[in-house]
């Protein structure tokens, strides 16, 4: 009966459309993601050739490596002596011999991996064994688990060195497989999403109350979710390996999976003799056993709340802790920084090495702690769904019971701030209705957001303090040293002005080199004191003078370069306001603002009264409740939206301009080099104009997106963790390393200066950010036309 | 019941596993021997003055008791003075292998020296504080930018205390007193600045001066913090806020003044030298009493070069045994010893035979000084600062050991 039941469960689950579309666009999503990750990351590996010719040519000098290893190792240690003798002159090896001597050392370094494992591990044992003979514990336990500690790794290194035997051979395309981290994120989406949908499927579409007046509607039945839970998940997650191992395979290749996991460099530790194969299978197995614990929280908050928004919300602030614990410094925690779900769902996070905390001196390997955690997570959420899946609302009651009484305190609150012309209502001894008849629409919606408006108030002094508080400069001595040569030589390029570069760098070495005989006079009295305080003075800047010089005569080769590609000079620049202005970053507080306002618009229409429905369900049938106060509504958030961005671009500004000294508006833009490949005549003055205006259309698509949102997921906390996951995802994923995500970043709606020079920097070109700027805000336009159908149609 | 059996089953089983799983320190009997040992060290160094000690941070190298800390291949590593292993071992246990050896502290521009008060409230098990230079490529012009920060780090626990992070100029000494920290930066015209602050990042000071010198801190005694400047010939001296400063005595240049047994040494300048094609001042040592600094300067050694402290003994070379010298670096062969207690030269405690090697001491604690290693490059006859090896000197039995990193 139960695996019929868990059959049952299974079917309906993916019968679910939602589900199943999710799914679909998860996948595609991974594959996307993977797909421009590795992309991305072969382009930087390929020594500028591109990756199938830098394939091609590799596979080339292995086979000449197999030929003959020690002509192969005698052309590498040529060019490396050559590169050495042409150093001791102040030379270099050529553009070509470098690049000769870079595919050498890379196919070396490939060919050659069983020395390198054997030097690498022997040297790990003889390092352990070193710290052992070295050991005197101070007898606390810290010390005595550090011995024990290296005396297994001793032990564990030197056993595998003696297993471990790989044949030369190329490894290529298994190091972007396990490179890939941002698949758990979207694997954790469909989990989330399933786990809850799993639980409480049966209450939403009124089942429940049937079938749990079955014989096997309750343990039975709760047993066999739990069960057909880690069948999905398990399902999920070959989906999610496989598109990843096709992804990357399509893009890169793959070499033989049949070779010890350690060839790949990333996981040269790994402490257990086990082939690549081996190390697919752990890994999909880790990351069923990663999506099981979130799974099972996830199931255990939703069978105890009944709640869907709760079951989410577990689900994401697991996430977002897991996220978050993988960037702790190691060297607080220690190795517990490891047992994230992050970590346990990427293998080479979690098995790249020995890894053990120390429970009571002991040392206890991270894989039992890890196997101990999962068993106790799922036996609890399996405990817990026995118990209480099919409960009558006895614990649910208690928690409904709380969350009515937040409700209630929260709204006696906010009627403390009452409209003032029910204030007035309220003490007027008769009541005249026919005051509100005059209220229009609009001024009505603005009353009924009087609480939002309040709130500003608190912002605008936030605001005030963090742009008072980034935007305040402090001098420091190369910036001042740099200024002051800026100050004199300021403006476009020319060739005098690279003489006087010249001419300083000179005077300046000269100053340095007579710094003895000046210390030499002034110690014999030869010199006065005045005199020689003035030399001191004059010697004193030359060491930070001489790096500004450096930077600018290096500043004259990039103009030159410029000038011969293009025909015009960059100009000498002060550029710590505007490097101050680009790297302000996302302002967050607007954004947030503006999440909460815009989903807010129609969530507080969408709220469920005392008879059990909303009070849209009234309004929509009004003459004017449909698509004309969903204009009133768009009207105001887009002008209250454009209203606080002036407001808040205008502290910006202010706070800006009075504390830093802005680069001449004339000058090309180019003329600093993260902008080498915008437009050649584009100015700075153009340029902040432009990105300015980018800003302004990227916050009107924000707020028409979370509008938009608000109006179509209709449950506060849905909309909010939704809305929380499209600001927070791309924006994760660029923190994880992969800057490229950063092109899907809809935080880049605010931070376009960033979007600008990520596109200069991938596409070579600052078109991405116009077509980013000009998709994301078609696409807003058209969900927000979308959701304004399906107002004036209807809805419940 | 039944249920309940299968509970504890379940329980048992899960707790089976683990301890299966758990792996047990090997008997050892060096363990206990080496506990007993440390409580007795413990004991007795808790039994020692609380008084705080001024400590000074160098560039490489530190020297704590038994400890050698050396800031190699950009990565500050250490060593047992009485068990030297090659490669020596990074103070973060973190790394599984030496390949793994940076550790996040070390590198250009790093200065770190062996906290003795922190470790002393450490059981004696080292506490580091590191200035630590962090470098970035600026995302908008290129510009190469670097900060720095100031760290305490316990080598035990592995934990990080920050005290000042984003420190703008190029910290370029730091110093330890107590529970302060002095450290010195070079704001190129401005001066060299010192500036004070407590290890919990409270009580931050900047030493202000109308008109900028390179100014050094001589040391800090008994609550007094004493210093100089390149451009002042006078040593001064201040409350450790800073206020308060009256100037003391004329002294000379190129050493840093010391306090050694209530006695104040420092350099006075009688002419210039040549050594290897530079000309350097010729600098003799006096002493005054601290209690007594208006008395009459005496003289102790004459032309030295290069002269560290620690306790009652000084170190020092002599430009005497160097002047027909004419190798690219001053050799430094001949290590001389005084005692500041007995107020007797010790006369010459080692020689480097080696004519092919320069073995210079530089950082002096206790019974061991270490420093350089140069060896002699045949073909262009100059000698070669070898990076990863480090010379150790037993000054009490005269061993001598090269420390290879």
């Amino acid at each position: 009966m139960l695996f019929k039941l868990i059959k049952f469960e299974l079917k309906k689950l993916l019968s679910g459309t939602f589900l199943k579309i999710l799914l679909a666009i998860l996948l595609i999503a991974n594959i996307v993601m993977c797909g421009i990750y590795t992309y991305d990351y072969s382009r930087r590996w390929a020594l500028g050739d591109g990756y199938w010719t830098w394939k091609e040519n590799v596979e080339e000098l292995a086979a000449e490596y197999l030929q003959n290893p020690k002509v192969f190792i005698y052309e590498i240690e040529s060019l490396e002596k050559l590169a050495e003798e042409r150093a001791a002159n102040l030379g270099s090896l050529t553009d070509e011999e470098q690049h000769k001597l870079s595919y050498y050392k890379a196919v070396y370094r490939s060919m050659a991996r069983d020395e390198i494992i054997d030097a690498n591990l022997k040297e790990t044992v003889r390092y352990s064994r070193a710290i052992l003979n070295n050991f005197s514990p101070y007898g606390d336990k810290n010390q005595v688990y550090n011995y024990t500690y290296y005396y297994y790794v001793a032990q564990i290194y030197e056993e595998l060195n003696e297993k471990i035997e790989v044949e030369p051979h190329l490894v290529f395309g298994w190091e972007y497989f396990f490179g890939y981290k941002a698949e758990f994120m979207l694997a954790a989406v469909m989990a989330i999403a399933s786990c809850v949908s799993l639980v409480l499927n049966d209450r939403k579409s009124g089942f429940f109350q049937i079938g749990s007046t079955c014989r096997y509607g309750r343990k039975t039945t709760a047993a066999a979710k739990f069960i057909a839970m880690a069948v999905f998940f398990a399902l999920i997650s070959l989906l999610f390996f496989i598109t990843t191992l096709i992804t990357v395979g399509v893009l890169c290749g793959y070499s033989t999976p049949n070779t010890p996991v350690q060839t790949i460099s990333s996981l040269e530790y790994v402490n257990y003799n086990i082939t690549i194969t081996g190390a697919l299978v752990i890994s999909l197995g880790m990351k069923t056993l990663a999506l099981m614990i979130l799974g099972a929280c996830v199931f255990f908050v939703s069978v105890l709340t009944k709640s869907t928004v709760l079951g989410y919300a577990s689900g994401v602030v697991i996430t977002v802790i897991s996220y978050l614990s993988k960037d702790l410094n190691v060297l607080e925690t220690g190795q517990m920084k490891f047992l994230n779900l992050w970590s346990v769902y990427n293998f080479d996070d979690f098995m790249s090495t020995f890894r053990s905390i120390n429970i009571g001196g002991a040392v206890v390997e991270l894989g039992t702690v890890l196997a101990v955690i999962a068993s106790v997570c799922i036996l609890i959420s399996f405990g817990a769904a026995l118990l209480f899946y099919a409960t009558r609302n006895k614990k649910a009651a208690l928690l409904g019971q709380r969350r009515h009484f937040i409700t209630e305190k929260l709204s006696s609150f906010k009627k403390a701030f009452k409209h003032p012309l029910e204030i007035k209502k309220a003490t007027k001894e008769s009541f005249n209705v026919s005051r509100y008849r005059y209220l229009s629409l609009t001024m009505y919606e603005l009353s009924k957001h009087r609480f939002m408006y309040l709130a500003l108030i608190l912002l605008f002094v936030l605001k005030i303090v963090t742009s008072v508080n980034y935007y305040n400069f402090k001098e420091y001595t190369a910036d001042r040293i740099y200024k002051q040569y800026i100050d004199q030589i300021g403006g476009p390029y020319t060739e005098e002005k690279e003489a006087f570069i010249r001419e300083e760098y000179k005077r300046c070495n000269e100053i340095a080199a007579k710094k003895d005989e000046m210390d030499a006079l002034f110690w014999e009295d030869k010199i006065d004191h005045k005199e020689y305080q003035e030399f001191m003075i004059e010697h004193l800047t030359t060491e930070s003078q001489l790096k500004a010089l450096n930077e600018l005569s290096n500043l004259c080769s990039y103009f030159k370069m410029m000038y011969n590609e293009h025909g015009v000079y960059g100009s000498f620049l002060y550029t710590t306001g505007y490097e101050a202005f680009a790297q302000q970053g996302v302002d967050w507080i607007l954004l947030v603002f503006i999440c909460i306002f815009a989903c807010r618009m129609y969530l507080s229409e969408y709220t469920t009264t005392a008879s059990g429905s909303s009070m849209y369900t009234l309004i929509q049938t009004t003459e004017k409740g449909r698509l004309c106060l969903f204009k009133n509504k768009l009207f105001i958030l887009t002008v209250t939206s454009i209203v606080l961005w002036i407001i808040f671009k205008a502290i910006d500004f202010t706070c800006l301009l009075t504390s830093y000294e802005m680069p001449d508006m004339s000058a090309y833009l180019f003329s600093m080099r993260a902008y080498m490949n915008s437009f050649v005549h584009e100015n700075i003055l153009t340029h902040i104009i432009v990105i300015t205006l980018m800003s302004l259309i990227g916050t009107i698509s924000f707020t028409l997106i979370f509008l938009s949102l608000g109006t179509m997921l209709k449950k506060s906390l849905l909309v909010y963790s939704v809305s929380a996951m499209i600001i927070a995802v791309p924006y994760v994923i660029v923190n994880l390393g992969t800057e490229v995500f950063g092109l899907f970043d809809i935080t880049q709606l605010y931070d376009t200066d960033r979007l600008y020079r990520l596109s200069l920097d991938i596409f070579s070109s600052p078109l991405w950010a116009f077509i980013f700027i000009v998709f994301l805000g078609a696409g807003s336009i058209l969900l927000t036309m979308f959701s304004a159908k399906r107002i004036r149609r209807g809805t419940n | 019941m039944k249920k309940r059996i299968i509970l504890l089953a379940a329980i048992l089983s899960v707790l089976t596993l683990f301890t299966s799983c758990v792996r047990i320190a090997p008997i050892d009997t060096q363990i206990s021997t080496s506990k007993e040992t440390h409580e007795t060290t413990e004991e007795s160094t808790q039994e020692q003055s609380a008084v705080p000690e001024f400590t000074i941070a160098w560039k490489c190298y530190s020297i704590y008791e038994n400890y050698i800390f050396a800031d190699v291949k950009g990565s500050i590593k250490y060593q047992k003075l009485d068990n030297i292993q090659k490669g020596g071992f990074s103070i973060s246990d973190d790394t599984i292998s030496s390949q793994n050896s940076i550790n996040g502290f070390g590198g250009a521009g790093a200065m770190f020296l062996v906290d003795p008060e922190e470790t002393r409230k450490n059981n004696g098990v080292p506490v580091l504080i590191i200035s630590q230079r962090y470098v970035y490529k600026d995302s908008v012009t290129n510009k190469i930018v670097s900060s720095f920060s100031i760290h305490i780090f316990n080598t035990a626990t592995q934990k990080v205390q920050n005290v000042k992070t984003n420190i703008q100029e190029t910290i370029v000494h730091l110093y330890s007193y107590g529970d302060i920290i002095f450290y010195l930066t070079d704001e190129a015209d401005k001066g060299l600045v010192i500036h004070r602050i407590n290890k919990d990042g409270s009580g931050y000071k900047k030493m202000e001066s109308d008109i900028p010198h390179r100014y050094r801190i001589a040391t800090v005694h008994d609550e007094k913090f004493y210093f100089y400047a390149d451009d002042l010939k006078s040593l001064y001296r201040c409350d450790l806020d800073f206020s308060n400063t009256e100037e003391l005595f004329e002294i000379g240049y190129d050493l840093a003044p010391f306090v050694s047994n209530e006695y104040i040494y420092y350099s006075k300048v009688h002419g210039t030298i040549e050594l290897n094609n530079r000309t350097q001042q010729n600098l003799y040592i006096y002493r005054r009493k601290i209690s007594e600094l208006e008395t009459s300067e005496e003289l102790i050694l004459k032309s030295v070069i290069g002269v560290r402290v620690s306790g009652d003994i000084i170190l020092y070379y002599s430009y005497e045994d160097m002047k027909d010298d004419n190798s690219n670096i001053p050799r430094c062969h001949i290590l001389h010893a005084y005692n500041s207690l007995e107020s007797k030269d010790m006369g010459v405690i080692y020689r480097n035979e080696d004519s092919d090697t320069v073995k210079k001491c530089d950082v002096f604690s206790g019974n061991y000084a270490c420093g350089y290693y140069f060896s002699l490059d045949k073909k262009t006859g100059n000698y070669n600062h070898d990076n990863s090896k480090t010379f150790l000197l037993n000054i009490e039995t005269g061993e001598e050991t090269i420390i290879q990193w």
